[in-house]
């Protein structure tokens, strides 16, 4: 209980501002608007910040607000309940068990890194899919979300390391 | 293993985020698994996480809604002069289209009178703004501002200006979920062209969802119109939903007259049907039992 109470205690302005970012991140792609990209390309905003997230992250809460909001996704768009769960837990478990790599990567080497990762969760949620609802459905809307996501990838992880520059006491310790 | 453990000051190892993380993804694998997607209890839950980010969905919205409208505004000014032309053109083909749709309401009030059947019921609708967009490659559906406080109720049709646009899944208080005639889990019972051909159009997820079950003889071709037939009651008979598009080697598809994306304002239909459960009753009788009206 203690433990809970002080991993529980460290919830700190910058998760809440990064929880409160990753629910917007969803909430945004469910904009309704008339120009711009075609409705089935959804720019996985989520996704950057989950990447950010997760290699910085060792506190207990972070993937319980992680899976949280992977239950709204799964509400809002329809999806089985657990799909995007699924896929935004093990998109961070991998992100974060890479953080240690990541943090001696030079920064093309972590879009590459994002690239893979976030192509394996696209792939593995269209698989999730194809077997809950016993359809295939057309990838193409999948690919080109994943395409134009990875593409987008530089600006909004700068963005994101610019707003929420890492701690001091990060670089004592390595 | 060890690399998913994480040693804390009490001397006890617990997991670190990536092994909790794992944990979260095993249970919703179990979810997935165990709990049938079609539970009403899921639906409520839908519904109401739904309803809760609403409001931030809402404000998300305004700054689209803003530049949305300053970009029809400017569309509209530079193609002013070519709009208006087409418009004059439109009137004077309306005029002569009108006179013509007075006789034949006449003529089909008439018809009615002798069938003593009622197949266009007087359809109470309310109209609401379609707030969230929820399509995507895995679901067509929308979210629309009218909910149990407007008489909503799972199950009815919404229309846009030109047409069906799908059907009320779940309601909450203040809004409803629409599932658009373009999901892979939409099924609406249709007729086709001036034969009356009946089929199901199905959603894959594509703009365009096909014919399915059409009798194996039954003459679809190109362009002919495809409007709901209203078996089963649920969808009211005749809305119009597109037409034929024939790809050699592959089941008809319909091109829709209401494409989602253009739609901000739809009504749905309040009416229950009763005039259907009539038309179900005493059409077998009038038309032969070999029409395919169902059980």
């Amino acid at each position: 209980m203690d433990f809970l109470i002080r991993e529980f205690g460290k919830f700190n302005a910058t998760a809440f501002s990064l929880f409160l970012l990753l629910i917007l991140s969803v909430a945004i792609s469910k904009v309704r608007t008339s120009f711009g990209i075609s409705a089935d390309i959804e720019i996985g905003f989520y996704l950057y910040i989950i990447f950010f997230w997760a290699r910085r992250a060792e506190m207990f809460y972070v993937p319980i607000a992680i899976a949280m909001v992977g239950l709204i996704q799964d509400a809002l768009i329809g999806t089985p309940l657990g799909g995007w769960v699924l896929i935004f837990c093990l998109f961070f478990a991998l992100i974060h068990s890479q953080s240690r790599i990541l943090a001696r990567t030079p920064f093309v080497g972590v879009w590459l890194i994002f690239a893979v990762f976030s192509g394996l969760s696209y792939l593995l949620l269209l698989l999730t899919i194809g077997w809950m609802d016993n359809v295939f459905v057309d990838a193409w809307g999948l690919i080109w979300s994943g395409l134009v996501t990875i593409a987008l990838f530089p600006i909004f992880y700068s963005l994101l390391e610019t707003v929420f520059p890492p701690p001091q006491d990060r670089f004592l310790v390595s | 293993m060890a690399g998913r453990r994480k040693q804390i000051s009490g001397g006890r190892t617990v997991l670190n985020a990536a092994g909790i993380s794992l944990i979260f993804a095993m249970i919703s694998i179990l979810v997935l698994y165990f709990v049938p997607r079609d539970d009403p209890g899921v639906g409520q839950v839908r519904q109401t996480i739904s309803e809760l980010m609403s409001p931030i969905i809402r404000l998300l919205s305004l700054p689209a809604g803003v530049v949305d409208n300053l970009a029809s505004k400017a569309q509209s000014y530079v193609s002013l002069a070519e709009e208006r032309d087409a418009l004059k053109l439109e009137v004077s083909q309306l005029a002569g289209a009108r006179a013509e749709l007075e006789r034949t309401k006449l003529l089909l009030g008439r018809y009615r009178e002798l069938l003593d059947i009622n197949l266009d019921p007087d359809l109470k609708t309310v109209a609401g703004t379609i707030y969230a967009d929820l399509r995507g490659p895995f679901a067509k559906t929308l979210l629309i501002d009218l909910g149990t406080n407007d008489g909503i109720q799972s199950g009815q049709s919404v229309v846009g200006p030109k047409g069906l646009l799908g059907r009320i899944v779940t309601v909450g208080d203040t809004s409803s979920r629409v599932i658009l005639v373009t999901d892979f889990n939409s099924r609406i019972p249709v007729v086709i062209g001036t034969n009356r051909e009946r089929a199901i159009m199905t959603g894959d997820n594509r703009a365009e969802p096909y014919i399915d079950f059409a009798q194996a003889d039954a003459q679809i071709n190109t362009d002919m119109l495809v409007v709901t037939s209203g078996d089963g009651g649920s969808v009211p008979a005749g809305l119009l939903l597109g037409v034929i598009k024939i790809v050699e080697g592959y089941a008809p598809r319909v091109e829709l007259f209401q494409a989602p994306e253009t739609v901000t304002q739809a009504r749905v239909i309040l009416a229950e049907h009763p005039s259907l459960q009539k038309l179900d009753l005493d059409l077998p009788a009038i038309l032969g039992p070999d029409r395919g009206l169902g059980e």
